[in-house]
């Protein structure tokens, strides 16, 4: 188990290099080809153009892009750099002092599953010059951040913590010496994800008005029926966001040699909680901590609003939202309303989930079993990730239809990502011996993965899960906005563009609670299943 | 010093509301600020990214009209999420761009704000269909459908009930404002702005035909300038308004007195970080004129807003069921004002 016996295997990473770059090439002439192909094909719906068409586009503004970048990437670079300073000194606090976990990571779920139209006016109210696209930036990253981190420090193995215990080391000697070390994988697997979600929140920022960035290029483009420039514009979008992550990843790699490589380390274990209590204490603490964030949400919201001095016409108290649905003379039809809306959505979202699931963990499977493939489908995973889904929505509602299908679709392209890392980072973690074990007795890779690498994934299925519901909600809401015209998403949308601010805030906090109760059902799934088949990872 | 000097008066004119006062006090810092030394300063909210649409405002900004009326005025663009009525309800922008029917929805809500000055004087809400499948009236759009803007589809359902047409008979499909679905087949029909997308089209060679829902009754006025009643129950504050609507329409008029040389402007300058094509611009420019310098602006002068107008955009705000009366919504004394009797700056 010592993370430092890997450095000797360097000549092999540096062989496999040279075949990854070949495969890389291979992958982007397949792509160039089919692309081409059909772009010819569809030539006459003059949706997809042909590729050197948007070459083109790219050299006709080379003397445009090199502002409009550095703007996008600073606003994404400070929205990743303090969302993920803020995400891990968080998780730190949480590991050590569980109470605060149980406070505020109902908070922070909310904060990565608010909808934007309701947070976007008072970002662009309270904020000052481009802070609201940072901000925004920062908020596409601190959720998926604070769970890499906090799933990372967890993941430090129970006999090496007893190991310093007995040795007389306390809890914070621990969390220095023992645990950042063991979290460092899963938390570059977080940062990963991040880069190109950082990218893609500045983008949404510039949405709400910029004199320059891709974002602003983009909808140019777009409005202006400019095909060609709109997927140069993408493409770049997709390539700065693919170096965002190969960045990272070489910095993981430099940093963590070990890790996802031979060693057990990475994908481990649970939430924090009363494991070891009796059902009658762990209810109450969950209670308590249930009211606490309650508590806490209900000041804050109050105190940003009183604080700030924000206008009534469009920022809603949460005495407004109760009103909206319990006490004025309406309260009935609009929680009628948001209801039938929520079954729709709970519906978009869920198919959503399973399928982009089922297709994230067979990739996953799929990349540890055959490496080489990696090379080529995480690119293609990133590229679709990093598009702005306001750009690629028409394009996915045209060939899957503005149904159930086309909602999947997106909702699939959303958690799709995010769960393929942390699957593929948990199937890795499989001990070398039991991987061994079966190549020994005459299994192939796929029997590998199947019999060993599955069961040791089966945390980081769940870390990822805690990730992708609610971003299935926040993808099904952005796809009925966009796409099917029905469903919260589009409620919210339309209360947001009619002013009808309070219809939008209890919409938005429907939609928070949601996905709240559905991440704490996550977790307390996970806990038995992980406890059965990954004990050696329960604290 | 006027800074401080209008500050007080300005709380005391709003001292019932405590919490409001301490917020719009705190905010105003950041829309507009008067100093003894230097020009005022005033954020401007645009609707859209810079782009000939604005470009009387670009003009003003050129040619120093804002700075000849001792004014700093930053024009910040908008897109497609851009949060107007907040952003001037709350102080952080001091006028902004918004069509009547969205300002009136706002002031419905409890937003106190109030309309100046009418950019285009016929709405330019346009149904686009390709010209090879052309779509020619409102009765033409029953059975098809129809990509509409989520902002849209609440106006073009009470369009289609005032014109005697079943809504349920329309299928609406969710669009932006990238008008590919259309070319590629995905709707029937597209709701689009006159001046725009038709144009773009037509310029990568697909032809499109174009009625405009102003035909059937809805005919409010569009990019006009709304802010804040504070703002115009302060003296100071009303004062920098009307700078800003001189400034504005000295602009105007100097754009659509020479649509391409504004145009060129925009592209070079304003919108130099974006490449627009001039020719697109020039065109969307011209066909900008004939929207803006339409109807009472004729006769009355650019911006105008004549009791005539009023009356109309109000019946229409009634009959597609928006609550809106004239003096409330409406403050045509910043014009009167700005135009002393004139019609032409």
């Amino acid at each position: 188990m010592n993370p430092f016996v890997a450095s000797r295997r360097a000549p092999i990473v540096a062989r496999s290099g040279v075949r990854s770059s070949v495969a890389v090439a291979f992958g982007v002439v397949g792509l160039l080809l089919i692309w081409a192909i059909l772009a010819q094909i569809f030539a006459g719906l003059r949706v997809i153009p042909q590729p050197w068409a948007v070459l083109q586009a790219m050299w006709d503004d080379r003397n445009i892009y090199s502002g409009n970048i550095s703007t996008t990437l600073s606003e994404g670079a400070i929205g990743f750099f303090w969302g993920n300073v803020l995400a891990v000194a968080l998780a730190g606090v949480f590991v050590q002092v569980p109470a605060v976990e149980r406070l505020l990571l109902r908070i922070a779920v909310a904060s990565y599953c608010v909808p934007l139209v309701a947070i976007a006016p008072i970002l662009v109210v309270v904020l000052p010059g481009d802070v609201p696209k940072e901000a925004l930036a920062g908020l596409s990253v601190f959720f998926t951040t604070l769970t890499a981190a906090v799933l990372g420090l967890r993941s430090a193995d129970r006999s090496a913590l007893d190991l310093i215990h007995s040795l007389g080391g306390g809890s914070f000697f621990i969390l220095r010496k023992l645990r950042l070390l063991y979290a460092l994988p899963s938390l570059f697997a977080g940062l990963k994800i991040a880069a190109p979600a950082a990218l893609l929140g500045a983008i949404i920022g510039e949405y709400l008005g910029s004199s320059s960035g891709l974002g602003v290029m983009l909808v140019q483009a777009q409005s202006s029926f400019q095909v060609a420039r709109t997927w140069a514009v993408a493409l770049v979008i997709s390539a700065l966001a693919g170096l965002g992550y190969a960045l990272v990843a070489i910095i993981a790699r430099w940093l963590t040699p070990w890790a996802g490589r031979d060693v057990s380390v990475g994908a481990g274990a649970v939430a924090s909680g009363a494991a070891g209590d009796g059902r009658v204490r762990s209810l109450l603490v969950g209670a308590v901590g249930l009211a606490g964030s309650i508590l806490l949400i209900v000041v804050g919201w109050y105190a940003v609003i009183r604080g700030f001095a924000l206008d009534p016409y469009f920022a809603k108290t949460p005495a407004d939202v109760a009103t909206y649905l319990f006490a004025g003379d309406d309260a009935a039809d609009h929680r009628q309303r948001l209801l039938a809306a929520l079954g729709t959505t709970l519906l978009d979202a869920g198919v959503g989930y399973v399928v982009g699931l089922i297709a994230a963990t067979l990739g996953a499977a799929v990349l540890v079993a055959f490496r080489r493939v990696e090379q080529i489908v995480l690119p293609l995973a990133i590229v679709l990730r990093s598009i702005p889904l306001l750009a690629l929505t028409p394009l996915l509602a045209l060939v899957f239809g503005r149904g159930l299908l086309g909602v999947t679709i997106v909702v699939a392209v959303v958690t799709f990502f995010a769960t393929l890392v942390t699957v593929s980072q948990g199937l890795r973690a499989a001990p070398v011996l039991a991987c061994e074990v079966i190549t020994s007795l005459g299994g192939g890779q796929l029997t590998v993965t199947r019999k060993v690498r599955l069961l040791y994934a089966l945390p980081s299925l769940f870390a990822s899960a805690r990730i992708a519901i609610p971003g299935a909600i926040a993808g099904a809401t952005l796809a009925e906005w966009l796409a099917s015209g029905k469903g919260l998403g589009s409620l919210l949308v339309s209360d947001y563009t009619a002013s009808r601010f309070a219809g939008l805030w209890s919409g938005s906090v429907v939609i928070v609670v949601v996905s709240v109760a559905l991440y704490g059902l996550v977790t307390a799934l996970e806990r038995p299943v992980v406890a059965r088949y990954a004990p050696q990872r329960v604290e | 010093m006027p800074a401080s000097l209008s500050r007080r008066a300005f709380l005391s004119g709003v001292g019932g509301v405590s919490l409001l006062a301490a917020g719009t006090a705190l905010s105003a810092c950041s829309s507009s600020t008067t100093s003894a030394s230097g020009p005022a300063k005033a954020n401007f909210q645009l609707g859209w990214v810079a782009n000939v649409e604005n470009m009387g405002l670009f003009m003003a900004d050129h040619a120093g009209y804002f700075r000849n009326e001792g004014l700093d005025v930053t024009l910040t663009p908008g897109g497609p999420s851009v949060v107007v009525e907040p952003l001037v309800v709350s102080g952080k922008a001091l006028v902004g761009l918004d069509s009547v029917d969205t300002i009136a929805k706002a002031r419905n809500e409890g937003a106190a704000l109030k309309i100046v000055a009418a950019t285009m004087q016929t709405n330019p809400t346009a149904i686009m269909s390709l010209a090879s499948a052309p779509v020619r009236t409102l009765k033409d759009l029953v059975g098809k459908r129809l990509g509409v803007q989520q902002s849209g589809v609440e106006i073009v359902n009470t369009v289609f009930k005032a014109n005697g047409i079943d809504p349920a008979s329309v299928t609406i499909v969710p669009m932006q404002f990238d008008p590919s679905p259309l070319v590629a087949g995905d709707c029937d029909a597209f709701m689009s702005l006159l001046v725009n997308q038709p144009i773009q089209l037509d310029l990568q060679g697909v032809k499109t035909t174009t009625f405009t829902l102003a035909e059937y009754g809805y005919n409010v006025w569009a990019d006009v300038l709304l802010v804040r009643e504070q703002t115009l129950a302060d003296k100071d504050k009303r004062e920098l308004i009307v700078k800003i609507v001189r400034a504005s329409v000295r602009g105007w008029q100097d754009a659509l007195s020479d649509t391409d040389a504004a145009a060129k402007i925009v592209v070079e300058k304003y919108g130099k970080s974006l490449n627009l094509d001039l020719k697109a611009q020039q065109k969307t420019a011209a066909a900008f004129r004939s929207v803006i310098e339409a109807g009472d602006a004729t006769s009355n002068g650019l911006l105008t807003m004549s009791d005539q107008g009023i009356a109309a955009n109000i019946a229409t705000l009634n009959s597609i069921g928006i609550k809106a009366t004239a003096g409330e919504l409406f403050d045509t004394s910043v014009l009167s004002d700005v135009y002393a009797g004139k019609t032409r700056l």
